[in-house]
């Protein structure tokens, strides 16, 4: 267990999946993620360097609200890209994603030794940005058009964030 | 075989392992590949590519050829590519040292560039360069690719940390 | 995944869903105007719907509940697309009786159409219909679906010949 300080999290459990489901039933929140939810993937074994995929809690009630994680880490490179849904509509805008994102940073350099964390997001996505520089992350990519989104395309950035950025 | 004006582009083949694995074992050739490990040997490559699938939406990986001569001269594929979001990612090897410089490489990118939007009906071609790598940022650029932003210290390589930049291009501005 | 429209939604299929499936099959009305002749085992029912639980460009199937109610009212499928064509063949299946003549088939036929407009990014979108289902003809009809042509005896069912009608819809042109 992870824990910060709104926030708690864990290896995902059988169980998760119903709560999983209600989060991506909620159009605000599949609206802005870049694949289709495929079934909530329990792993089978511990979490690990390479998938290290959790459920996120809210630690005061330990209620499931999202999930968090960071997937392709790479050891040579050092680095790895982050995931973060606040499923539960009644914690956005609470703090309780900015805490997940800056606990799983937390993590990522101090227990997983990585130098860096990646993360790439909807240009039209503007809250998701602006946590996501609050905890430190700096655009680094641009990129143009790159998703066809709603109807649309979108841009995409690539942010990234080293660990003497962290906040 | 898909034809550009100084090259052609052909499936991958057995017969090809002895050059590959030549090719991914010269410093030279991956002075600029990120590429951590050394290949694996001949007779395991040659297995794989015997399994490998023919050229497919999923995998357009190529051997390039000298399209006078037929002789094979490098590597180049797409990866990582999108149905949805119509876009993948280019990789290009000029492995044969006597084509390096010649117009071989920027052919290459072309015909393979012109492969994913007229064949594949892909919208976007990406690709990820060293930053350092100053020879292959003009020459891509060249082709119409525009840098859209620089990853900072993303690999590790040779005791040292190296930016990466990303281009992109669209059918309209491949030139 | 839930896709919200006018008068329906559109969810990913579940498990649960084989027992509206099996209902809705077992209604000679529903399955007159289907390609479906054979009776179909308990087995068989849960096994289409598991495959339809795990998306991918060319098969996403969705079942359609009613927003009034959210009660499943029937499913529909978005099949066969090519990355590179970009069209897919269209199911719509009402498969609640009662609900019939309500307005709820042009509905589904129009998310499901704006879904793989917007989300999968399709250029097209095509059917086969029954050529003397009105019902049906009308409702893509209203849709935007265009008569692009005329299968004759393409179809055959309850002892004799069916043709059908070939109807098509381009990103752009669904009402």
């Amino acid at each position: 267990m992870i824990s910060g300080e709104l926030v708690t999290l864990r290896a995902r459990r059988p169980g998760d999946e119903e709560h999983a489901a209600r989060w991506y039933d909620d159009p605000e929140t599949t609206r802005w993620l870049l694949n289709d939810a495929g079934p909530y993937e329990i792993p089978a074994g511990m979490t690990t360097f390479a998938d290290a995929r959790f459920t996120v809690d809210d630690t005061a009630t330990g209620t499931p609200i999202g999930t968090a994680g960071l997937v392709n880490a790479s050891p040579e490179h050092r680095r790895a890209t982050a995931f973060l849904v606040i499923g539960d509509a009644a914690f956005r805008g609470r703090g309780y994603g900015f805490d997940t994102m800056r606990t799983l940073c937390r993590f990522a350099f101090d227990s997983m030794n990585l130098a860096k964390v990646e993360l790439e997001v909807l240009a039209g996505n503007d809250r998701a940005v602006a946590l996501y520089e609050r905890v430190g992350f700096v655009r680094e990519v641009h990129r143009r058009r790159a998703l066809w989104v709603e109807g649309e395309w979108h841009d995409e950035y690539l942010m990234g964030l080293f660990r003497e950025e962290l906040r | 075989m898909i034809p550009g004006e100084l090259v052609g582009l052909r499936a991958r083949e057995p017969e090809d392992a002895a050059l590959f694995h030549a090719w991914n074992s010269d410093p030279e050739t991956m002075l600029w590949w990120d590429r951590t490990y050394p290949p694996v040997p001949v007779p395991l490559q040659e297995e794989r590519l015997r399994t490998v699938p023919s050229p497919s939406f999923d995998e357009p990986s190529f051997t390039i050829t000298d399209l006078a001569t037929g002789t094979a001269i490098g590597w180049c594929g797409l990866h990582h590519v999108s149905a949805e979001h119509r876009h993948a990612e280019l990789g290009v090897m000029i492995g044969d040292a006597a084509y390096r410089g010649r117009g071989y490489g920027s052919d290459a990118t072309r015909t393979l560039c012109r492969f994913a939007f007229d064949r594949m009906n892909l919208a976007r071609v990406t690709l990820v360069v060293f930053a350092a790598n100053a020879a292959a940022r003009r020459a891509y650029e060249k082709a119409g690719f525009v840098e859209e932003g620089v990853q900072r210290r993303a690999a590790w390589k040779r005791g040292e940390w190296l930016d990466l930049v990303h281009m992109a291009v669209f059918t309209e501005t491949l030139r | 995944m839930r896709y919200v429209a006018d008068l329906v939604t559109l969810r990913s299929p579940e498990p649960g869903d084989a027992e509206h499936h099996a209902r809705w099959f077992a209604d000679p009305e529903v399955t007159r105007t289907l390609a479906l002749r054979y009776p179909l085992s308990p087995d068989a029912v849960a096994q289409r719907v598991a495959e339809g639980t795990r998306p991918s460009f060319a098969d996403r199937r969705f079942t359609v509940l009613a927003n009034d109610t959210g009660a499943a009212v029937g499913y529909t499928a978005l099949k066969g697309a090519t990355p590179e064509n970009r069209d897919a063949e269209l199911d719509v299946v009402l498969g609640e009786r009662s609900l019939w003549g309500r307005g709820y088939g042009t509905a589904a036929t129009r998310a499901t159409c704006r879904y793989g407009f917007d989300r999968v990014g399709l250029h097209r979108v095509h059917l086969w219909a029954l050529a003397d289902d009105a019902r049906a003809v009308r409702a893509y009809e209203r849709a935007g679906f265009v008569t692009e042509g005329r299968a004759r005896d393409r179809i055959f069912k309850d002892g004799r010949w069916h043709d059908c009608l070939l109807m098509g819809l381009l990103a752009g042109e669904l009402r």
